[in-house]
Order: structure tokens, then sequence, then C-alpha cells
């Protein structure tokens, strides 16, 4: 079983070039796939999202363990058939908002997310308000998540929410901001969305509250 | 004409450096982070980029005192010799009666440091006058030679009023004296205007310019009257000026101020943020830094001996916001994806279009941008080193608040930019400022004991650590294992120089008794992580461009700007910033775009050639590129070694 401690490690230290082999090494002696994530890389990312908020690791190395992770169940997610999915927490629909392309911090989000048990569906960068209105009502989301680096992107988180608040969906899904341009004051007081995040491991946790209160 | 071999030679080049060694400011930008200006947290000096926790318990004086920020105070902050003026932006105490009567009825939003305190954080902007923080060095750019060919030509010619027996309109007077030489051309209604005058007097003898051999941009009367040209960088935080005598070449003088945009916002995203969200915004920061550049120009007359309105014509440079602002030029689609310019060609206008008070004829040329986020002071970098000339592989980087850099192999040039933040100009850093006095440039760490030997600019004692002191300490640190390859400290390493904090593990630099300042210097771990995020994007950006140009090692680095001269290319190379050069030839080449933007003045050729320049460079979006990502991350590491 060794083995399978380092591929905990191995997410934990974001050593990506290891993850391949270590994954592959599992799987050939017949370990199911399953375990491996959920066992041993969640185990592994929540251990990270601990250190993270403890300020014992910061930023940098929470995105290489994401990555590694990624990597790690780029190499399973074939081998994992559909029937034995767990039961999910949640369908979040994530994007950048409009006029922005930037995406790392909020694949970070989406990693975290899908590792904490929700049903993730990335709906990319530079996304209109109808856009983000019409996938949430398509996928029946639960939560909306949408984030802005740039400053000057402010006015579309606005013009997000406005579209929620004018669809159908209002009131139905929760609406959840991040970013570095944006602040708790514009979000949540100004345009009225149900939830602000700082960072990502704040993410995971604002929208499993929200939902739970929604429940 | 004979046209003299210009040298921009060590000569000229120490002229320009012993006049920015006059200049108190300094280079590059500050921070990018778009929230600074209302954290409500923080107190940010300006120019100098010193951060501070705000308190509204002391006054603006005291905390710069506490942040080791000089400002001028004669009377010991009693508010009695008004030396201590600053600029505030934030919510303010009520003045005192001290304070009023010194600021008698002057409603500019000026107060007094001593006597003011920020209630809520904001940035304080400290005037020329009342900085006493030693001059800083905006070195000059690299030695080129040129030929001097400019757009312009003087004439010294004698004329003659019309006669029985000559005659013919005064303009037919004048084309006929200038010769077969040049072609006929256009006279302005305020040429027209003059020329009786000129006509009437009896010496006759008259200079006139002429741009292009096609329009006269000046006649007066006598001759051995100097022509002027200027060329400008207009950067995100300071603007300089070169001023040239035209017909000899010679430069005249330089001068250089802090951009007055600087109180909007440190960024260019902030700056864009100002005129899109507030009415007049754009107005507003076209119209200051318009008049700052009218009033460097004629601060660089003033030392020259010269007038304003004898410039004929000027060349502009400055990165794709500062372009858009300055022109008056709505930079929205800066802003939003795919962030496009409304225009990538070299510009010219009427400098009186500007407010620019130059000669009424003057011309002004901004050349050409690239991108959103490549801008014409990237071309004039690239026409500086002669980018489409190497003849080797060649990284160009000029790290300022957005990292741009070339990458040049014979026959072919690629561009970039990464929002790499300003971590390199000490931006975001907790004791981070820009390259200038108190800076500590470098860190020597005795492998064994692991003593840190200082390096100060200045000599003085450290206030903080600008971007090659950064590079210097952490990739020591890292290699003495005081940093994991993660980029956490390591908590075995604990002792005196590495402890706990709130924020976790810190590293202290130098401690309060050092320092220029009552407490200790420390590195925090939310710093290393901000050197980690900068130079993992601008990694990156240099690996897409190798594997782009298929190139598996670099021949030659140039760094422009501040950083590269005093940056230690080892360190750089042990940072992992770019891969280490053949034969570690790495070269620091000072402002070049400031020397761009001179050539462009000086020789019409090259002012043509940056046009080619920019329509053969490659532009690659790193943002939207596939291996961006993982290369970003992987790059972050500290043991990701070549």
């Amino acid at each position: 079983m060794s083995d399978l401690q380092a591929i905990k490690e191995a997410v934990m230290k974001g050593k990506r070039k290891d993850i391949t082999g270590l994954v592959q090494a599992a799987l050939d002696a017949g370990t199911d796939p399953q375990v491996i994530i959920n066992d041993y890389m969640i185990e592994a990312m929540k251990e990270v999202g601990s250190r993270f908020e403890a300020k014992k690791i910061f930023v940098p190395e929470m995105m290489m363990a994401a990555r590694t992770m990624q990597t790690g169940v780029d190499v399973i997610k074939p081998l994992i058939t559909k029937g034995k999915e767990i039961e999910k927490l949640g369908t979040v629909v994530i994007g950048t908002v409009f006029g922005d392309l930037h995406d790392i911090g909020k694949n970070l989000v989406v990693l975290l997310l899908e590792s904490s048990g929700f049903e993730v569906v990335n709906i990319g960068e530079n996304v209109g308000p109808q856009q983000f209105v019409d996938k949430a009502r398509e996928l029946k989301a639960d939560a909306v998540g949408m984030s802005s680096l740039l400053t000057t992107g402010d006015p579309h988180i606005k013009s997000t929410i406005d579209a929620f608040k004018a669809s159908d969906l209002d009131g139905k899904v929760k609406l959840v901001c991040g970013g570095a341009a944006v602040t708790k004051k514009f979000a949540v007081d100004e345009c009225g969305a149900d939830g602000y995040a700082t960072d990502a491991v704040d993410a995971v946790r604002v929208i499993k509250q929200l939902l739970e209160a929604a429940a | 004409m004979v046209c003299p071999a210009i040298p921009l030679g060590p000569e000229t080049m120490k002229h320009i450096k012993e006049k920015m060694d006059d200049i108190s400011c300094l280079p590059g930008s500050s921070k990018s982070h778009p929230k600074i200006m209302d954290t409500g947290k923080g107190v940010v000096f300006q120019p100098m980029g010193r951060r501070i926790t705000a308190n509204p318990e002391k006054a603006i004086l005291e905390l710069a005192l506490e942040a080791g920020v000089d400002i001028q105070s004669t009377c010991g902050g009693k508010g009695l010799c008004g030396k201590c003026r600053v600029t505030p932006a934030g919510p303010v105490s009520e003045p005192s009666s001290h304070e009023l009567n010194l600021l008698k009825h002057e409603n500019d939003g000026d107060r007094l440091a001593c006597q003011t305190r920020l209630l809520q954080g904001g940035t304080v902007w400290i005037p020329e006058p009342s900085r006493s923080l030693k001059p800083v060095i905006l070195t000059a750019g690299q030695p080129v030679e040129l030929r001097m060919d400019p757009l312009l030509k003087v004439h010294e010619i004698k004329i003659s009023p019309p006669s029985l027996a000559d005659p013919e309109a005064l303009q037919d007077l004048l084309q006929e004296k200038l010769g077969e030489e040049e072609k006929p051309f256009s006279l302005s209604l305020s040429i027209l205007k003059a020329l009786p005058k000129i006509f009437k007097e009896p010496k006759g003898y008259v200079t006139v310019v002429i741009r292009q051999g096609n329009e006269i941009l000046d006649i007066s009367l006598g001759h051995q009257i100097q022509s002027l040209g200027l060329a400008v960088d207009l950067g995100t935080t300071t603007i300089v000026a070169y001023l040239f005598d035209l017909k000899t070449g010679l430069p005249l003088a330089v001068e250089a101020e802090m951009n007055p945009q600087v109180r909007y916002g440190d960024d260019v995203i902030s700056r864009i943020g100002f005129c899109l969200e507030t009415p007049q915004g754009k107005s507003a920061l076209s119209t200051q830094v318009r008049a700052c550049v009218d009033e460097l120009a004629a601060k660089a007359c003033k030392t020259a001996n010269a007038s304003s309105r004898r410039i004929m014509d000027c060349v502009m440079v400055g990165n794709t916001a500062m372009h858009h602002i300055f022109l008056g030029l709505d930079p929205v689609f800066l802003s939003q994806a795919p962030y496009m310019p409304v225009t990538k060609q070299g510009i010219d206008l009427k400098a009186r279009d500007m407010g620019l008070g130059f000669a009424r004829e003057a011309w002004l040329h901004w050349l050409p941008v690239k991108a959103g986020f490549v801008g014409a002071d990237t071309i004039s970098v690239a026409l500086a080193v002669r980018a489409d000339k190497v003849t080797q592989p060649t990284l160009i980087l000029d790290l300022g608040t957005n990292g741009e850099m070339i990458l040049a192999v014979p026959g072919r040039m690629v561009c970039c930019s990464t929002a790499a933040g300003p971590a390199f100009e000490g931006g975001h850093i907790t004791y981070g400022m820009r390259a200038g006095s108190g800076a500590i440039e470098q860190v020597v760490m005795d492998p064994l004991s692991h003593e840190c030997k200082l390096i100060v600019i200045g000599d003085g004692k450290p206030i903080g650590l600008c971007g090659s002191g950064l590079v210097s300490l952490i990739s020591q640190l890292a290699a003495a294992d005081f940093i994991t390859p993660g980029g956490s400290f390591n908590p075995r390493m604990m002792g005196p120089h590495l402890r706990s904090s709130p924020d976790g593990l810190e590293y202290v630099v130098a401690f309060a008794d050092q320092c220029g300042f009552d407490h200790d210097l420390v590195l925090t771990s939310q710093d290393v992580s901000e050197i980690q995020l900068a130079k993992g994007a601008i990694r990156a950006g240099v690996e897409i461009m190798m594997q782009e140009l298929g190139i598996t090692k670099l021949g030659e680095v140039l760094l422009a700007g501040a950083f590269g001269n005093y940056l230690d290319p080892q360190s750089a190379q042990q940072l992992g910033l770019f891969p280490l050069p053949d034969q570690n030839r790495i070269l620091g080449v000072g402002n070049a775009a400031g020397t761009g933007a001179v050539m462009a003045l000086i020789s019409s050729k090259e002012r043509k050639h940056a046009d080619s320049l920019s329509l053969n460079m490659q532009y690659l979006e790193l943002t939207t590129h596939p291996d961006f990502l993982e290369l970003f991350v992987d790059w972050m590491a500290f043991n990701c070694h070549d």
C-alpha cells in the first residue's frame, strides 16, 4: 500500500512529473480507480486545503497540488464507469465574466470543488450574462460561480447578476463571486450576490454553506 | 546636406545619466493590485511605492517615518514650516488652523503631512519639492550609433522683397530661394501671415524649417536659430523627455517627472477603470498627462536655455493604455477580451492639438503599438536593441507591471506580455520598493553560517527590497533550504532569522537596529508567493516563445529598465526567470524605450523602421495558450531546473 501513500504525497507536494507513473503503477496492481481518487487524491487535496487555511502553504503550492491531482485524474478518468460515481453534493456552473480571459484562479476553484464532491461544469472565459443564465438553466445548476480578475470586469459581474435576477432562475440558483478584482462589499452588498469567496478554499466553504442552508 | 554620424555614445549617455541622477523619482511602475486604493487598510507613499499599515491616530508624516520614506520637514512636525506638503487621496482629518494659514486659500487638495491623518488609508503623493529622498538612477540607454537624418530640414537663406525686377508673390520668392532641392510646399495660414514681416526685414536672413520636403513648419528671422526635437518615454509611473538639437543632433537636456496619473492608480488597469467609471475621467487623465509633458518640455528647454516654441518635432512612446489615454482614445476595448487597441499604426498629429506649447506647426509622432498589452514602448525597445538584426536567439525582457518580452532569432521575432504583476519592482511585497536609495539590491549569504551581507543602494540603512534584491535573497534562501521547492518556508530551519508570525512563517532580512526604521525588515511567506507567481508567468512566456520559434537555447538575454542593471545574472537564473544563455550573456540595456524614441526622433529611417519592426513582429496571446497554465504552475516551483 506504500505506493498509494506515495500518490497522496505526490499530490500534496505537487510532484506533477511523478504522478502519472505512480497512478499507472497502482492501476496495474489492480487498485480500484475510484479508491485512488477518493481515498488518496481527494484526501491529499483536503489536507492541502487545511494547510492553506493554516497559512502553512500558499497559493503557488495549492496550484501545484491541484495540477498534480488533475494530471493523475486524467490517467484514471477513462477507466471510471458512470454507474460507479458517488452521489454529488450539487451542480455548480462556473465561468469568467464577459471581457475577461483569465482562467487560472477559476480553474483552481473548479478542481477544489470537484475534489470536494461537487459536479462542476466549467463554461470557460469571456462568458456573457445570458450565456451564464442559459447554461445554469440547462444544467439545472444549484450554484453559479463567476470570476473576474480585472477591475474593469466589475460592471460585467453586475450585469450577470442582474440577468439572473431578471430570469426565471431568480432565487433558485445561488450566485457566488470571486476573483482578484471583486470585493465582498461590491458583489454582495452592491450587486446582490448570495456569496463571495476570497480564495479557492473559501469558495468550497461558501458554496457548501449556501447549498446546505437552502436544503 | 551633410549628415554627421550621431554618437548616442558614451559621452551622450554620460550626459543623460548625469541628468537622470538629478531626478528624485524612480523608474518603472508599481503595484498593479486593483484593490489598493480602496482596501482602507494600507497607506501607499508615492512615487516611492512604499506601503505601510494605516493608522488613523498618526499623522501622515509619522507614518512616512515609520515606512522609511523621507518627507521634508524643518519645523519638526509642528505645522509651521509648510515644507511637508503632500497630496493625500482618501478620507482625511480636518485641517488645523496652522495648516489653513500655511496653505492659504490654495484649494488643490494639498495638505501638510505633519497635520493630516488619513482616516482609512489610501495613497499619499509626495510632490517633488517635499521629497528628500536621494536621487535614483533611471539609466540611460545603450550606446547606439545612428546617422542623423531627421524628418525636418533647416535652411538658412537670404531673401529680398518683391521688386519691379522680380514681381513675384512672397511664397514664390521663398520657393525660388529654397531652390530645386525642395518641392513646392504647402504653407499654413500662420506661416503666410508671418511672411510680410519677414520680407520687410532689411537684413533678410531667415531660417526655414521644412518637414519631409513639403511643409514649412517655421520661418523665422535670422540665422543660427535652433530647431529642437523632443523624444518622450511616457511610462505608467515616470515620464522622461529628451531634448535634442535637430540641426546638430546633439542632446541638450533630459528631464523626468512622475506621471501625474499615479494618484488615480498605479497600474494601467486601474487607470483604464478610472477612465471608464468616472465621468470625465478620461479627459481628466489626458489633460493631466499632456500638461505634464508640456511642463517637462518647458523644463528641458529652460535647462538648455532655449524656448519650447522652437520644438518642431516630437516622438512619443509608451504602453498602449498610456498611448490611448494621452491621445484621448477610449480605452474600453483594452479592458476586455481580446484586448484590442483602437489602432496599431503609428500616428502623426499636430502637437498643438494635444495642447502642447511647441512651435505652432510642430508635429507629434507616436510609434506604433503591437497589441493591447504590447505598446509603442516595446516597439521602441526592439528598435533600440536592433531586435531584427540579432545573430543568435536573443530574449529581451522589460519587467514592468506587465512583463513585456520579445524573443528574436535571425529572421523572426515574437513578443508577448504576461500579467506578471509588479513584484519585481517591489510591488505587492511587504517591504518592496523600487530601485532607489535605501533599497537592498543584493544579498550575499554565507553558505555555512547563513549570515547575510546586504548591499544597499546609496549605502545607507536598508528600508526595503527592490526587484534585484528580492531575486538575490529568494534564490539564496531556496538554495540554502530555507525555502522548500514548493515555496513555503522550511519549518526545520527555524532560528533567529526564520520565525512565526500570524500570517505564516517569515524571514528577518534585517533586524530593527540595522534598518532605517524602528522595526524588523522581513520577507513574508506571502511575498515569496508573489515572486513565485510572477516568475512562473514570465518563465511560461519565455518557454512558449521558445517553443514557437523552435529553439532550446538562448544566446543572449537583454534586460531593459533599472531591474536589469542591478540584477545578478546568477540569481536570476537560479530563480528560474529564464534559461541560462550561452556563456551567461545577460546584459542590462537601461532605458531602451527612451533610446528608441530618440532614434526615431533623429532619424526618419529609424522612424520608418519602427513601423516595419511592428509589422514583422508576431504577437502571442498567452491567456488562451493551451500550454500556459501547465508551464506557469511548473515554473512556480524552485526546483524546476533546466
